[in-house]
């Protein structure tokens, strides 16, 4: 038992005599008595099977399966746990609701929030604005003794004079966004975290387990060291091979004491039904002659590159510039101009210079507007360059659309001021890829991805956009494909080979996660593009790829111990 | 005391209301749901933190105007106030000239809204408490019938392990004849009390203060002792559980470590099995949270 504060039967003597001595009580002594009484019951924390965050929160109503998790966290698995929820259910706000619950109940005081660089001001703003939490974002070596809620990078953390300011500080709660980043225990990463005093911890992470069963090891290990065993048990205990479990049953079971994993497929969370649909076009001649000329070009240069063992990226870039628009196609060939070596390439490259500056009609460009017409509602185009971006912007502007751009380069000001405008007075946003991340845009429902990103992950987090909690209407997509070219394949591909869209609900994080497997995806989709001797070789060879990784995904999806 | 207090605006308006008036503060505007008060300075440094604004004010001697306060307690009134604030700042500066600089940065006071966990209401809660920590108070006279002394004393225990409990108590001792009451707050809260010299109160007393102290002291380990312990039993049953975890995890690990590398492993052990012990071991804190002296009359 311990008595607080230990001097109150000291004060209380002394505030008596001193109102002997003269020194008058204000005449509402009672009154404010009465309101200390009521204060200090209202701050009460009352039942434990209560969330009293709730009360708390701000401007937004948190879902069931968020409070539920909250709630689980802190009765069930007592504050340390991995929240391991798909991509757009909510993490941020599970997560600060149990730190806004731990706060009031005055277990935790001192909160650390380690973040990707560039969600620190995001992340911070959110714990101000919906939980009130006081949050700062870290911005000197001094700040990790200054606040007490405390947003910060991972990547600053894990460097002096940082590492030892964070670490000489006692930590009530902390959080750590983008777990995965932690899934081996000999990086840095891992070995700060691990240091870092702690009572209470949050492991974020859309997928806790990308590879092998022993990463999940290594976030167990985290918060509770020896749970799972030591490496060795772990692996005798519970490893088949790399990807399955001997038991699933047994290690779920354990798991459900240190994880919580949400899925869109669980229901709870109620989207509304999202509508995918191709869009086929075809090219006029000029344009035609372009893309043949471009795949004449990009198969001698690939040849050559082979042997030559020189980087293939730039043909990667050429290949889907192409599919893109003949805009940015344009500026890669011409900075592949001016670094050629050999005479043919140039005069090669002038040539399609020259074809490219032929075309009179923009097929896709036109497609676009007409569909705007029809949709007469706001809608997000998604490209993935810069330049078919601008371009797309000048062609809306010349026939009178309204469109603003959002891209990755703009500053969190400019990125708000766009969003602001789109949603009040503007019908088009034009955005690319780097600019889409983080961003919600629930407020509108229509979205035409005018090329198409060369994996599945990339793509459904672009439909992430809209089709996230709060949408409140059908979601339509229309992918542009243009008829007889490699663009045709990756839709099919994309859509009925992997049949995303019934799979994307829920698995999609593991068909093609992590970068290493996006990029070799890619590779192999340039690889068949480029030695297929005929399109209907190009179609089989393609559909091998799909179902190599439908194979991998299959294998994951048997490994699933989380369901 | 047992209801949920100032989960409604209507509650928290009123909250305020008596607080301000309390402190000391004028109600300067009010429409429903919307209050503005200009604040006594006292109350201004309690309720904002601008320790160097009161510093300048107070060395060089500063005539400023007092703070006003304007607090909406519903959305509603947020919206309609800041209208009607707007369009008030807007009228003042009818016919007067200004820069394009003062137009940019030409900025309506606003009102803030007060709700469960907003700083403002916070802050107001925090005031209460600290200015209704003490008092001694009585009936007023004219009240006939001796005055009997009882110390009251309102306080919090919490129930601490990974996870905290807190229970309410107020605790009334007679300093006449030793009798100790439970809830004692609630059978007091509605009487008009006054403040009154504490030896008006204690002329019949047979107990001192400190020695009803110690009843009050004696009741509250009684009503945690009798209380049903299970709670502290889990937590001691997953502290031992963690802690054998930790041991045998890292004692397991220990051999493939390389020697010069053992005592920074066994020191993160250490470190951890304090954590732990930190974050799971059961304690009951008895917080003192108010103390009176209330002069009541026989009847």
């Amino acid at each position: 038992m311990v008595w607080k504060p230990d001097d109150a039967r000291d004060a209380y003597e002394a505030f008596l005599s001193s109102v002997s001595a003269g020194h008058e009580q204000p005449e509402s002594a009672w009154s404010l008595f009465t309101l200390a009484a009521a204060a200090c019951h209202a701050r009460l924390t009352g039942d434990i099977n209560e969330l009293v965050a709730l009360e708390h929160v701000q401007g937004f109503t948190p879902l069931p399966h968020q409070i539920e998790t909250a709630a689980r966290v802190i009765r069930e698995l007592r504050g340390r746990a991995i929240l391991a929820d798909e991509v757009g259910l909510g993490k941020t706000i599970e997560a600060g609701l149990v730190m806004k619950e731990y706060q009031l109940r005055g277990l935790a005081r001192k909160m650390l929030v380690l973040t990707p660089a560039s969600l620190v001001l995001q992340w911070t703003r959110e714990l101000n604005e919906k939980f009130r939490l006081g949050a700062f974002a870290q911005r000197n070596e001094w700040s990790w003794t200054q606040y007490d809620v405390l947003v910060a990078s991972l990547d600053t953390a894990k460097r002096d004079p940082h590492r030892s300011a964070l670490l000489s500080n006692e930590w009530d709660l902390v959080v750590v966004d983008e777990a995965h980043k932690l899934k081996n225990s000999r990086t840095r990463n891992w070995q700060v975290v691990n240091q870092i005093p702690n009572k209470y911890m949050l492991l974020l992470t859309a997928t806790p387990m990308q590879n092998e069963l022993r990463e999940l090891h290594t976030l167990i290990t985290l918060l509770k060291p020896g749970a799972l065993g030591n490496p060795q048990d772990f692996v005798a205990a519970h490893v088949e091979s790399r990807r399955t479990p001997k038991d699933p049953v047994a290690l779920k079971s354990q798991l459900k004491t240190i994880m919580i994993r949400n899925r869109r497929m669980d229901g709870g969370t109620n989207l509304p039904p999202r509508q995918v649909s191709v869009v086929p076009l075809d090219l006029t001649s000029e344009e035609r002659a372009l893309y043949d000329g471009v795949q004449t070009f990009l198969r001698e240069e690939y040849t050559h590159r082979k042997e030559a063992r020189v980087s293939m990226l730039p043909l990667i870039t050429l290949q889907r510039e192409i599919c893109s628009s003949p805009y940015a196609a344009m500026m890669t060939l011409e900075k592949m101009q001016k670094r050629a070596k050999q005479p043919g390439a140039s005069s090669a490259i002038d040539h399609l210079l020259r074809l490219a500056e032929k075309i009179q009609t923009y097929t896709k460009v036109d497609k676009v507007i007409h569909m705007l017409e029809g949709i007469d509602d706001k809608c997000v185009i998604f490209t993935e360059y810069r330049a078919t971006q601008d371009f797309l912007l000048y062609m809306l502007k010349k026939n009178g659309v309204s469109a603003v751009p959002f891209r990755g380069g703009f500053g969190r000001g400019k990125k708000d001021w766009m969003k602001e405008l789109f949603s009040k007075h503007i019908q088009v946003l034009v955005a690319t890829e780097s600019g889409g991340e983080g961003i919600n845009l629930q407020f509108c429902h229509n979205m035409i991805n005018f090329d198409l990103p060369w994996n599945p992950m990339r793509l459904e987090q672009r439909i992430g956009r809209i089709h996230r909690l709060g949408q409140k209407h059908d979601v339509h997509v229309w992918n542009l494909s243009t008829n007889n070219t490699i663009e045709s394949h990756i839709v099919q591909l994309l859509q009925e080979k992997i049949r995303m869209f019934e799979l994307v609900i829920g698995e999609l994080d593991y068909i093609v996660s992590g970068e290493v497997a996006g990029t070799k995806f890619e590779q192999g989709i340039l690889d068949a593009a480029m030695t297929s001797l005929s399109d209907d070789d190009l179609y089989q060879r393609l559909s091998t790829l799909g179902d190599s990784v439908l194979k991998t995904n299959r294998l994951r999806k048997e490994s699933e111990v989380w369901t | 005391m047992t209801e949920m207090i100032l989960r409604t605006p209507a509650e928290r308006m009123e909250f305020c209301d008596s607080f301000f008036k309390a402190a000391g503060a004028t109600c300067v505007y009010e429409t429903d749901g919307y209050r503005e008060y200009s604040l006594p300075r006292d109350v201004d440094k309690e309720l904002t933190d601008r320790p160097y604004y009161w510093l300048w004010v107070e060395q060089t001697g500063q005539n400023v105007p007092p703070t006003v306060l304007r607090m909406a307690f519903t959305d509603e009134a947020l919206t309609r106030e800041n209208e009607r604030l707007r369009e008030e700042a807007l009228r003042q500066r009818e016919g007067q000239e200004f820069s394009e600089i003062e137009q940019m940065f030409f900025r309506p006071p606003t009102a803030e809204l007060l709700t469960l966990g907003s700083f403002r209401l916070d802050r107001i809660m925090s005031a209460a408490e600290s200015r209704g920590r003490f008092c001694a108070v009585s009936l007023p006279a004219g009240r006939t019938g001796r005055i009997v002394p009882w110390l009251m004393q309102n306080v919090v225990v919490s129930y601490r392990s990974d996870i905290v409990e807190q229970v309410w108590h107020s605790i009334g001792v007679c300093l006449e004849n030793g009798q100790v009451v439970e809830s004692f707050f609630d059978n007091v809260r509605h009487l008009p009390l006054q403040p009154t010299a504490p030896t008006d109160i204690l002329s019949l007393a047979k107990l001192n203060v400190s020695e009803a102290w110690d009843r009050v002291t004696g009741l509250l380990q009684r009503l945690v002792s009798n209380r049903p312990d299970e709670w502290a039993k889990s937590a001691w049953e997953r502290l031992a559980k963690e802690e054998r975890q930790l041991h045998t995890y890292y004692m397991s690990i220990l051999p493939d470590i390389p020697p010069e590398e053992q005592a920074a492993v066994e020191a993160e052990m250490k470190a951890k099995i304090c954590q732990v012990r930190d974050r799971v071991a059961p304690k009951v804190e008895i917080d003192m949270k108010q103390t009176a002296l209330v002069g009541l009359v026989a009847r």
